[in-house]
């Protein structure tokens, strides 16, 4: 008997030790380990880099995984950027208390460039057809502002000046497409066998296998795609257009305003006196003349925009593109003229647009989607890629950052825990906490565009009562600030 | 491998147990697991409810571990995401707590434990009675290099307690991880169990089902016949043990080891994830518990 067990235990070791052999040897044929990757990140957006950016943070991951980060356009502009004084990009974000505490625990906030923040602690939204408004201020609140405006740039800036502080831990392919995600069914017959790793093909031809990949690629996320799981939403009948404007700048320029017109939003933030980020939602057919018309006339179309009752900003809309037989200028100041007569003079507008800076305006569609599911086996999406959001409430960049948040979390448990990464089982632990969190959001921003997109009488009556009435109440106007925060 | 088995198979059971062959693995329970043993990874399939348990076994025994310090910690840093003050220092935040640990997890089934401790550093071994387990845990480790390339070890052997205490081999940490439920003599396997882990300081881990009409309502009545979240099978009440007798067997019979610590779990239906319940909690370890003792 115990000849016989010898014998089995010579027999095991001498297999165990052939296995590790052999193991090593096929693992330097087929896949590299240089290019076996523990996370792999599809999209080096800001959703995409701030993940790699927390995971280059925290002392759970930065130590043992190997993270890639894959990013189709160019980096250096980004790394290289060096803005004017006095020009600002179109495309800025508004980032809730919650969201710059994250980025102050990944130390990214202190590579902001402070000028060029501005926080805001006053808020007035308010009805375009009933002039029924709500406000908040909380200046004197010691919770802090409401929210942070910055531009894109300067976040994307601040993240990667982080991630390149130390670059052995974070390998960033940018410059790089992604060709082909697949599942290699051919194990090759050696040690691994990686057949259920995500196979990420790139431009230069190099191949990723990931533990777990994960899908920071925007809107028409490729991973989404590949991991079959399908986008359930509409389009809206409408488009943002964003632009900077030169605004007066004798006035303290520290308020967000937001004015909800039928058409759609449209919201002016602060960006220092004298500067401010449009974003107006409206029909794609104004949208295309809004971006086209001579900048002077776009100045006071914004300003009768915020400014001139419904019926009066028509006439400027029929105006438009009539080869300029009106001045739009004289027609505002005495459109404003009359109608200072019959309101109330202590109604308070926004600084006076003066100008639009130069190749400032854009437009794109607006959409609301959300994935039917954020994950499957080693595989999760994060910001865009799972849901799109109406910009009205300026949540979309807040609830993406949310997600990397939270995804950073579940794989520090699973660490923690001697999970795989990649586990569905670890992953359900992001699902559940971000898929409803964010349902929620998309429905209750959903529901406001909805509610205001009407001009219906009875509807316009009972949201202005409804706005008037929660102005009032304070208790519940700071819950739903607090939610709006982040908070 | 298959010889393992043949070993196993040649004994006759009739032959009176000595000291060579004796084994306290239950021939039919070895069947009806390795039936099992194909689903042992599927995230659905039926044992997904070790799955969910795995990760709370892992952070009890970080947990108890840290509490009793041996053999971890001396070299660790305060690690914690971010690097702001860690609660507990020793284990609990370390990446790789298990370094340097021998551990033996015994009824390794499809490797799930075993994973997870190697992940953590241990060089761990994982045992099981049946061949088919061991070989499906075999290919599974296939699927993550991470447990090939270090600092963690990972070995699978198809061989019982009994017969690694023959061998005199010793263990920093032993996990029997509901496993006592399922041998024909659970005081044997006990010993066996204990005899295996380093004198002075070496820890056993085990969990199990108690036997309380709670827990037969609970795992047979709801999981295995009505829920079907288990195989119907799975368990047989009469093998379940109170914590008081696990304890006993461990403290009176053994007189080597010392039970530190008993807590109940249980598992949150609509998560789907496991808890720590609380000891003041009536009947907390009337069903699931997890126990820890330690070797003098």
């Amino acid at each position: 008997m115990s000849v016989k067990y010898l014998t089995n235990r010579t027999l095991f070791q001498k297999f165990s030790t052939n296995l590790n052999k052999r193991f090593l040897a096929t693992v330097s044929t087929t896949s590299k380990l240089e290019d076996i990757y523990d996370i792999v990140i599809v999209g080096g957006g800001i959703a995409g880099s701030a993940l790699a950016c927390a995971l280059a943070t925290s002392n759970l991951t930065k130590l043992q995984k190997r993270i890639a980060l894959i990013e189709s356009s160019n980096t250096s502009n980004i790394r290289e950027w060096n803005p004017l004084q006095g020009e600002f990009s179109n495309r800025v974000s508004s980032l809730t208390p919650r969201s710059v505490q994250f980025f102050k625990d990944i130390g990214v906030w202190q590579n902001i460039n402070e000028e060029r923040i501005k926080p805001f602690s006053d808020m007035q939204v308010w009805d375009g057809i009933s002039d029924a408004r709500i406000r908040y201020n909380n200046e004197s609140d010691k919770k802090g502002p409401l929210a942070w405006i910055l531009e894109n740039y300067n976040i994307q800036h601040a993240i990667l000046k982080t991630l390149d502080k130390d670059k052995s831990i974070v390998d960033i392919f940018d410059n790089t497409k992604v060709q082909d995600i697949t599942f290699d069914k051919d194990s090759g017959g050696g040690q691994f066998d990686l057949s259920d790793w995500p196979s990420v093909e790139l431009s230069d031809g190099r191949k990723l296998k990931a533990r777990l990949l994960v899908g920071a690629d925007g809107f028409n996320s490729p991973v989404r795609s590949f991991a079959n799981i399908e986008s359930l939403g509409w389009d809206y009948n409408s488009h943002a257009v964003v632009a900077t404007l030169h605004v007066d700048p004798n006035i303290e320029n520290k308020t967000a305003w937001q004015r909800f017109l039928p058409t759609g939003p449209i919201a002016m933030l602060p960006l220092q006196n004298g500067f401010s980020s449009m974003v107006w939602s409206t029909t794609p057919n104004l949208a295309t003349k809004i971006k086209s018309i001579s900048s002077k006339d776009f100045a006071c179309l914004v300003n009768a925009a915020f400014q001139m009752r419904v019926a009066d900003l028509e006439y400027f809309y029929s105006q438009l593109g009539n080869n300029e037989s009106v001045d739009l200028q004289s027609e505002f100041e005495w459109r404003k003229s009359v109608q200072l007569k019959n309101s109330d003079p202590k109604e308070e507008f926004p600084p006076l647009v003066l100008g639009v800076q130069e190749k400032s305006r854009a437009g794109f569609p607006l959409r609301m989607r959300n994935a039917e599911s954020y994950i499957k086996e080693r595989v999760v999406l994060v910001g865009d890629a799972a849901h799109t959001i109406h910009p009205l409430a300026g949540q979309g960049l807040n609830q993406g950052l949310a997600d990397v948040h939270h995804l950073l979390q579940v794989i520090e448990r699973g660490i923690a825990n001697g999970q795989d990464i990649g586990d569905i089982n670890l992953l359900r632990g992001y699902s559940s906490e971000r898929y409803l969190s964010n349902l929620v959001m998309l429905g209750v921003v959903d529901k406001l565009h909805k509610l205001f997109g009407t001009d219906f009488t009875p509807t316009v009556l009972a949201r202005s009562l409804g706005l008037k009435t929660l102005n009032n109440l304070e208790p519940v106007k700071a819950e739903i600030m607090k939610y709006a925060m982040g908070l | 491998m298959l010889y393992c088995l043949h070993t196993e198979q040649t004994q006759s059971p009739n032959s009176p147990p000595s000291p060579s062959n004796y084994s306290t693995i239950d021939k039919s329970e070895v069947s009806k697991f390795s039936q099992l043993a194909n689903e042992w990874w599927s995230p659905n399939g039926p044992v997904k409810l070790l799955h969910s348990m795995n990760p709370l076994r892992i952070s009890y025994i970080r947990e108890q571990l840290g509490k009793n310090t041996f053999g971890v910690g001396d070299n660790d840093v305060k690690d914690n995401p971010y690097g702001k003050a860690s609660q507990s220092p020793l284990v609990s935040h370390h990446h790789l707590p298990f370094k340097g640990l021998r551990i033996l997890d015994i009824g390794c089934g499809g490797g799930v434990l075993t994973e997870a401790l190697v992940r953590l550093g241990g060089s761990a071994i994982g045992a099981d009675a049946s061949d088919e387990n061991i070989k499906i845990a075999q290919l599974h480790a296939r699927k993550d290099p991470s447990l090939h390339i270090g600092p963690g070890s990972l070995e699978y052997r198809c061989i019982t307690a009994e017969k690694l205490l023959e061998q005199g081999e010793t263990f920093d940490v032993v996990c029997a991880m509901e496993i006592i439920e399922h041998v024909i003599n659970p005081a044997e396997f006990l010993k066996a169990c204990a005899g295996l882990v380093k004198p002075e300081g070496g820890h056993l881990f085990l969990s199990t089902i108690s036997r309380t009409p709670l827990s037969y309502f609970l795992t047979i009545l709801l999981a295995e016949n009505l829920f079907k979240l288990v195989p119907q099978g799975t368990h047989d009440f009469q093998k379940y043990l109170r914590p008081d007798e696990l304890q006993n067997v461990i403290e009176n019979e053994d007189k080597y080891a010392k039970v530190k610590d008993i807590t109940g779990i249980g598992l949150n239906p609509i998560t789907g994830t496991w808890y720590k319940l609380p000891n003041w909690m009536p009947g907390s370890s009337d069903v699931n518990y997890l126990l820890t003792a330690q070797r003098f």
